[in-house]
């Protein structure tokens, strides 16, 4: 297992140096971070304090230099300041090590990432108006969490017990229809999203078209909670008809494979209640694939959320993504960025833990 | 000889997928796509094609927010199609010219000119908008006085103004919280003949135009009024060379067959040379990603050791690559057309997921006897993987190649949703991009959110129908049961 992590790891540390590289060679992270030492030199100088004690520095030596007249000495102030800001930066670009060569300085931000020290963003705030790249994306998260876990959940379900039934009429009217279904699913969520808008939103007039809570939010949390899920019906919806027939169409073929199985005819010959097949001799060895492919769902989700959310205006991560990129704000997108590779490398390493735990013919460790 | 016997049984298998009405289906939702991108490529050749498209002084005439023509042979509303377009510079009839030079002691010192125009209109809906627009060649001041004469008699002044050289440009159309000054006159008018004052306010003020005062006056609500139009110029000015023109643009409400956008752009020539490029993408990009895909795949399960060692772990970086948002960061920081994005969705999708069920598929054809011969009587590394491993696998890849044909073209659409799409090719995505954030939804311009969302529907569709029916005939998993 620890052989398998740090490979898994080792591809993360990869990818991300790669991000970084692919991002750095346009130049751009270097700009990013002068932009954002020039800011904190710019926010030291906002102190009056600081700015009257460097500007009386200022005007003595120039005065000392023999500069007299009101207009110039102005002039050489201004000049004396503007220095010491430029002055100022270098210092601070020096001890960022941002004077050292391209690999050195690309080490650095990987430390960076890979701590997910994401700085600060270049354009977009928070909703509490942080520049955190964190605080953005981590205010953020849980409403994308909520609503794809959800509807992921939903879909699972759906899928594989409709499908199980499927399997067990296999030919019925049901069956034919769930193949003549599939095809529903090359056509991803938010594409339906436009139609569900469209019809129950704009014309039916049912259910909201956007956002997550009505304005004003009601007070009480039990209605609030209603609230919200009167809001995730329409997306969720949409979810289910991109998604659900696909999985029935997958699921019912499946388990009508494994219901083929020598051991499963063995056990109705010998006389097991069908139920008790369906669990024991069809369900439990297909648990790892199944599972797999619910894990992968749901993190694709997370990811894949991105248009599903700007249709719906539902305000998760994908929305402040899509914001981040109408606002060419690159650290958001790299922070994202390294977020979901984590996401998806621990996806990986549990994906091989689970196989271990459901299925003991797969030895995790010693390959 | 095996070699032989394939033709044979691709022959008999195609034969067997006439009798699915699924294959047949989504054959004749292809073959209307190939017609409609001949129809494009025939009509306006691609780059004159983007050129138009781009252009948006190609289509100032034309209406905006135009629904499609035939809408109306369900709703039986006879309303005006395209634009009418009356220019005293092109055309005489219906036009009358006056030019009379005014003389003080003997000498010319200004001109005045009259224009008379006469135009008919019987539909039963309003026009989308009027536009008028006057050149003057001189660069002297010019007063112009401008009237409307409606059907019923009543005429309206819409134009009491000096304006100095060139064209004097009016659009009228509603600005919230804006009445236009003869809007007010004519308001005053139908209290005049009618003795009630009717609210205008938030009207289009082309309806005023062609609205029937009589209906207006009792009910307070607006109708056509059908007849002959009046429309009269009188310029002058102290120029005596001085020359006056009018040209009239009436914009109607429906237009072509899928109706136009904001800019009154054609939809169906969006839609149209939206399918060439979404075929050409979506198959380009699936047939590659799945040869190459399946090529690494072979080789890597065939060499094994090193080489499967650093497959193995390059796939790993690239399943820990989130797809979209890698897409977006390389788009930010290098921007790419259509045909560059295109290698680069190519190149993510080759590595990830499918390489490792590829490769499992191979480990097991690896052990199989006929491999084992083909070793044993020491065929060569590369005519093992080409010629016996990959194509063992091409039946369980061609239905895959088909049904994912259009979760490319959608992957396209979703990345110009994202406002991540080349500038000046055409797409369906790019069209629904641009009504979704010019609120078609939230106005109700549907036509302009449906045409390309059917396209990208039956495209769907089409490809998923025939590539299912493949999958079941090449595969038949089931066929025992």
């Amino acid at each position: 297992m620890s052989i398998r992590t740090a490979s898994v790891g080792a591809s993360l540390v990869i990818a991300i140096f790669l991000v970084i590289i692919v991002a750095n060679l346009g130049g751009k992270i270097d700009e990013i971070i002068e932009q954002e030492i020039r800011l904190t030199v710019n926010m030291q100088l906002q102190d009056p304090r600081f700015k009257s004690q460097l500007g009386y520095s200022c005007e003595t030596m120039c005065k000392g230099m023999g500069v007299m007249e009101e207009g110039v000495l102005k002039q050489c102030v201004a000049q004396c300041m503007q220095s010491w800001v430029d002055e100022r930066t270098r210092i601070l670009m020096r001890t960022y090590g941002l004077d050292q060569p391209f690999v050195l300085r690309a080490l650095y931000y990987l430390r960076d990432a890979l701590t997910l020290s994401l700085g600060r963003a270049q354009r977009i705030y928070s909703d509490t108006g942080s520049r955190e790249v964190w605080a953005i994306i981590s205010e953020r998260l849980p409403q994308t969490i909520l609503l794809f876990t959800t509807a992921n959940v939903v879909i699972f379900f759906m899928e594989l017990f409709i499908g199980l039934a499927l399997s067990r009429k296999y030919g019925s009217i049901f069956d034919k229809l769930a193949v003549t279904l599939a095809p529903l699913s090359s056509m991803p969520g938010w594409f339906y999203g436009l139609f569900m808008i469209l019809t129950f939103a704009f014309w039916l007039k049912l259910f909201p078209s956007r956002g997550m809570v009505s304005a004003p939010p009601p007070e009480d949390p039990w209605l609030y909670a209603l609230d919200v899920l009167w809001h995730m019906v329409l997306p969720i919806i949409s979810w289910i008809i991109a998604y659900v027939p696909i999985g029935v169409y997958y699921y019912r073929t499946f388990f009508l494979l494994f219901s083929t199985e020598e051991y499963v005819e063995y056990a109705k010959a010998r006389g097991v209640p069908s139920r008790v097949i369906e669990r024991r001799y069809i369900l439990r060895p297909t648990l790892p694939p199944i599972i797999t492919s619910f894990a992968l769902m749901l993190i694709g989700s997370w990811m894949g959320a991105i248009i599903t959310e700007t249709v719906f205006q539902w305000p998760g991560l994908g929305m402040k993504f899509y914001e981040a990129i109408n606002f060419s704000d690159a650290p958001v997108v790299i922070g994202i960025i390294a977020i979901y590779a984590y996401l998806l490398a621990a996806t990986v390493i549990a994906l091989d833990l689970v196989y271990g735990i459901l299925d003991p013919r797969v030895r995790v460790g010693g390959e | 000889m095996k070699v032989a016997g394939i033709p044979n049984r691709l022959k008999a298998q195609l034969k067997r997928l006439v009798h699915y009405k699924s294959f047949v289906a989504g054959m004749v939702i292809l073959t209307f796509f190939v017609g409609l991108s001949i129809y494009a490529m025939v009509t306006w050749p691609y780059s004159e094609a983007v050129a138009k498209w781009n252009n948006p002084a190609v289509w100032l005439d034309y209406p905006k927010h135009a629904k499609p023509s035939w809408i109306t042979l369900f709703t039986g509303v006879r309303e005006l199609e395209g634009s009418l377009i009356i220019d005293t510079r092109l055309e005489a009839k219906n036009v009358v010219k006056l030019r009379q030079v005014l003389e003080r002691f003997g000498k010319p010192f200004a001109t005045i000119e009259r224009i008379s125009i006469g135009f008919t209109y019987d539909y039963d809906a309003f026009p989308a908008r009027l536009v008028y627009v006057v050149p003057v060649n001189t660069t002297d001041r010019v007063f112009v006085n401008m009237t409307w004469r409606k059907p019923s008699g009543i005429e309206i002044i819409i134009e009491k103004n000096f304006f100095t050289s060139g064209e004097l440009i009016r659009s009228l159309e509603p600005k919230p919280g804006e009445v236009p000054e003869f809007a007010l006159r004519y308001v005053e008018i139908v209290e005049k003949v009618y003795g009630v004052r009717v609210n205008i306010s938030n009207l289009n003020p082309t309806y005023l135009l062609f609205c029937d005062d009589e209906y207006l006056a009792k009910t307070g609500a607006l109708r056509v009024l059908k007849g002959s139009y009046q429309v009269g110029v009188e310029t002058f000015s102290s120029d005596i060379n001085s020359t006056v023109d009018l040209r009239l643009v009436i914009q109607g409400t429906i237009y072509g067959l899928a109706g136009t956008d904001f800019l009154g752009r054609d939809l169906f020539m969006a839609l149209a040379w939206g399918a060439p490029i979404a075929m050409a993408f979506g198959l380009t990009a699936s047939l590659l990603s799945a040869l190459l895909q399946i090529a690494i795949a072979a080789i890597s399960a065939w060499f094994s050791g090193v080489v499967d060692v650093v497959v193995q772990r390059i796939n790993e970086i690239f399943m820990v690559l989130p797809f979209l948002p890698t897409i977006v960061m390389l788009w930010m920081f290098y921007g790419f057309d259509l045909w560059t994005l295109l290698w680069v969705i190519i190149l993510f999708n080759t590595w990830g997921s499918g390489i490792k069920t590829s490769r499992a598929m191979f480990l097991q054809i690896k052990e199989m006897p006929y491999i084992e011969a083909a070793k044993a009587y020491g065929s060569s590394n590369f005519r093992i993987v080409m010629l016996y491993m990959i194509p063992r696998v091409i039946p369980v890849i061609i239905p895959n190649i088909v049904t994912a044909i259009p979760s490319f073209v959608f992957l396209e659409a979703a990345l110009a949703m994202l406002g991540i799409a080349d500038p000046r090719t055409i797409t369906w995505g790019k069209v629904l991009q641009e009504a979704y954030t010019h609120g078609a939804l939230l106005q109700g311009y549907y036509h302009w959110i449906l045409a390309p969302s059917i396209m990208l529907f039956l495209m769907g569709i089409g490809f998923a129908m025939i590539g299912f029916t493949l999958d079941r005939v090449f595969n038949p998993r089931l066929r025992e049961i």
